[in-house]
Formats: C-alpha cells, structure tokens, sequence
C-alpha cells in the first residue's frame, strides 16, 4: 500500500466509522510518516467525540404544540373551504353538463327543421306562434279543463300551451314541430332556472371560500430551499 | 421508506392527535436540535429553529412523500430554517459567540482541556461548510446522506467537505505543535 492510499483508506474507514482493516494496520505499522498520521486522527477524533453532549431542551414539544392549534384551525378551515370548493367545482361541471345536454337536445330538435327552406320554416314559425293567442282567449275554467285534458299542470302549461291546444282543439296528431318546438322551449324553461342558480351558488361558494394568504398551508414543500 | 411504525405515528399526526405529535417530536428533537445547535452555534437560537422545524414540519406533512425516508425531510427543514437564519445574521451582523458546553468536560485534565480549546479555535477557522459538515458528521454523528438533506448539497460534496475538513483541522493543530504536546501529555499518564 502506497502512503497516498493509505490516507484515502483512512478517510474511508472513518466516513464508514469502522476499525482499521489490515492492510491498514499493517502499512501504519511500517510507515512513521502514516503511522503519525494515523494516530494524530485518532487523538482528534477522539477529542471531537468526547465532546459533550449538548443538552435537549426539555420544554420543545410543548412549545410546538403550543404553536400548531392555530395552524389547525387554518387546516380546518382550508379543508372545509377545500370541501366546499370540490362542491361548488362538481356543481358547475354539472350545470356545465345540463346546459351540454340541452343544447345537444336543442340541435336534435332543430333537426326536425332540417330540410326546410327558409320560407317554410318562417311559416312553420307563424303556425306555431298562432296557437299561442289561444292562451288569452281561454279563461280560468278553460286552462282548468286543458290541464285536465293534458295531464299538465298549471306551472308547465304556458311552455306546452301549443300542445295542450292543440290536444284539446283537434282530433288529429300535434303537429311534430309544434310538440319539438314546445318540449324544448318547456326543457329549456325548466332547465335554465335550476342551472343559472346552481351556477350562482357554486361560484358564490368559490368566492367565498377561497382562503387568504395568511391563512392557507404553505403550499411549498419546507424541504426544498427556502429562505422565506 | 420509512419503516410501517413512522408512517403509522404520521398518520395520527396527520389526524391531529396531540399524543401523536409530542411522541414525534420527543423522538426526533435529539437529532433536530443538535443540528440546529451545530450549525448555529447558539442555544437559543438552535431552541427557536427546532420548534420553527416542527412547527413547519407538522403544518406540511402532507407532503412528504411516504416513500422516502422521514429524516432526511425533516433534516432539510431543519438545514433550511438555519441557514436562514444564517444568511440573516450575515445581513445584520450580531456578536453571536460560539458556544461550546464544558459541561462534563474533564477541567482538571490540563492537556485534554487545551485540546478541546485548540479545536474550538481551529473549527472557527474552517470555511463554514466545511465546519457544518464535520460537526454533523463527527458531533452529532448524522449520515452522509443526512447532512445532505440538511445542507442540501449533493452527497460527494458533503463527503468533501467533511475530508478538507479533517485536513484542514489537522494541518492547524500540528502547526500550533497541539497534538505533539497532547501526545507527550498522553504518555506520561
């Protein structure tokens, strides 16, 4: 062993905190020079070791759990707003999802006007919108005896009054324009109440739920460098 | 991977459990507080970093990551609330003396006392990481793998460090003839 190796094993035996081995112990015991070196670390590591121990403060986890129930209220808070929040986010998605499937409904209904050309989609229109005058002409016992007749009540019969007329008034069929423009304006009604409040709700919750500055966790990992 | 016994004290710390949280601490503030004491130097300050480093480590155990081992992350929290308090007393320049408990030390023993003096002196003369990595290596017997985390530095570095360090202290001592002397001391007991 060449005294240059043998100072690189002495690092190595003492990062592994071991004994010398011994190729060590037997280069040492031929060379003064490594034999010197040897023992002059010996004398300061052990010095360094014997060392006193620095004494625990004995009052550390009281202090910290002093400290924490502040940050478990924060943490209380933040997982109620986290709550709140999922609530509000599922509660737009699925409003987002009703407006979807009406729109997708609407574009199916709008089908039904496929094939015509302008004029005769307008007259269409005309036909439909004639039937709606009905609405002024009958009286309280005659809405009475549509809504008998038609099953509907009284909250939904403006939406499907064409229906509900035309139902009453003619033996044949309702027109499938006429039923396709009625359930989807009923749908539509129906639907968009609930949806722009469901929406209201969730981002009134999203406002106020979101959590201050000052209160939220770090939302950093404390682990990585941080001179905050 | 910390063991299934840590993960389990972590999760009812998690839950908020005082019992769990003091347990933690009690068996951590050894560790935590003398890093904290090596790398700065001052009781009271180490005392205030090592709650700091709890107090940080509990608002944030979700996110360590359960695959990993729990003392490295706790040590780089540690390593970083001191070194930031480092790099503010650098800024604002405070007479902070180094403190060295004698306590337990053998004061009747002339040479052995001088010794411990002379390394003080010389350990004040190293660079600081240099000095950091030593201490928790050889005083507060952390792994290399440890002082990493703390210092946040690569492993090679540290073990560089800690070698200059060795070097360094050594090549100080036998120049003030310390060792020489101890030695002489030593064989006449």
């Amino acid at each position: 062993m060449q005294c240059e190796t043998f100072e690189w094993q002495l690092h190595a035996m003492l990062d592994e905190r071991r004994g010398a081995d011994a190729a060590l112990a037997q280069h040492a015991s031929q060379c003064p020079t490594c034999h010197q070196l040897l023992a002059d670390y010996t004398v300061l590591l052990g010095a360094v070791y014997a060392r006193a121990e620095v004494a625990v403060p004995t009052d550390l986890a009281d202090r910290v759990l002093a400290d924490l129930p502040r940050l478990r209220t924060s943490r209380a808070r933040h997982v109620l707003g986290s709550n709140l929040r999922l609530a509000s986010v599922l509660a737009v998605a699925a409003s987002l999802l009703i407006a979807a499937y009406l729109a997708i409904d609407y574009r199916h209904e709008m089908t039904l006007y496929d094939g015509l050309d302008k004029s005769s989609a307008e007259a269409e229109v005309r036909r439909i919108e004639a039937l709606l005058p009905l609405l002024g002409m009958l009286d309280q016992q005659g809405v009475e005896t549509v809504c008998r007749a038609t099953g509907r009540s009284m909250a939904t019969l403006p939406t499907t009054f064409p229906i509900a007329v035309w139902q009453v008034t003619s033996d044949s069929p309702p027109d499938p324009l006429i039923v396709a423009h009625a359930g989807w304006t009923h749908r539509v009604a129906s639907g968009i109440r609930p949806l722009a409040v469901s929406m209201v709700w969730a981002l009134e919750v999203l406002r106020d739920t979101l959590p201050s500055k000052s209160d939220s966790p770090n939302d950093t990992d404390p682990a990585s460098t941080d001179t905050s | 991977m910390a063991s299934e016994g840590m993960q389990a004290l972590i999760s009812r710390c998690l839950a908020g459990e005082s019992s769990a949280i003091r347990a933690l601490v009690d068996h951590y503030q050894g560790m935590v507080f003398g890093l904290c004491y090596r790398l700065l130097g001052h009781r009271q300050d180490a005392e205030d970093m090592a709650q700091e480093t709890f107090v940080r480590a509990m608002r944030s155990l979700r996110q360590w990551d359960a695959q990993r081992d729990f003392e490295p992350w706790l040590l780089a929290i540690a390593g970083n609330r001191c070194r930031t308090l480092l790099a503010k007393r650098r800024r604002q320049p405070v007479n902070v003396p180094l403190e060295n408990d004698l306590d337990g030390r053998p004061h009747d023993d002339h040479a052995v006392q001088l010794l411990q003096e002379e390394i003080d002196l010389a350990l004040g003369h190293l660079r600081e990481e240099y000095r950091h990595a030593f201490r928790l290596f050889h005083e507060q017997e952390l792994s290399y793998v440890e002082i990493a985390a703390a210092l946040d530095c690569p492993l090679g570095t540290v073990k560089t460090w800690v070698h200059r360090a060795r070097r360094e202290l050594l090549e100080q001592l036998r120049r003030r003839n310390v060792l020489e002397t101890t030695h002489h001391a030593m064989r006449d007991v």
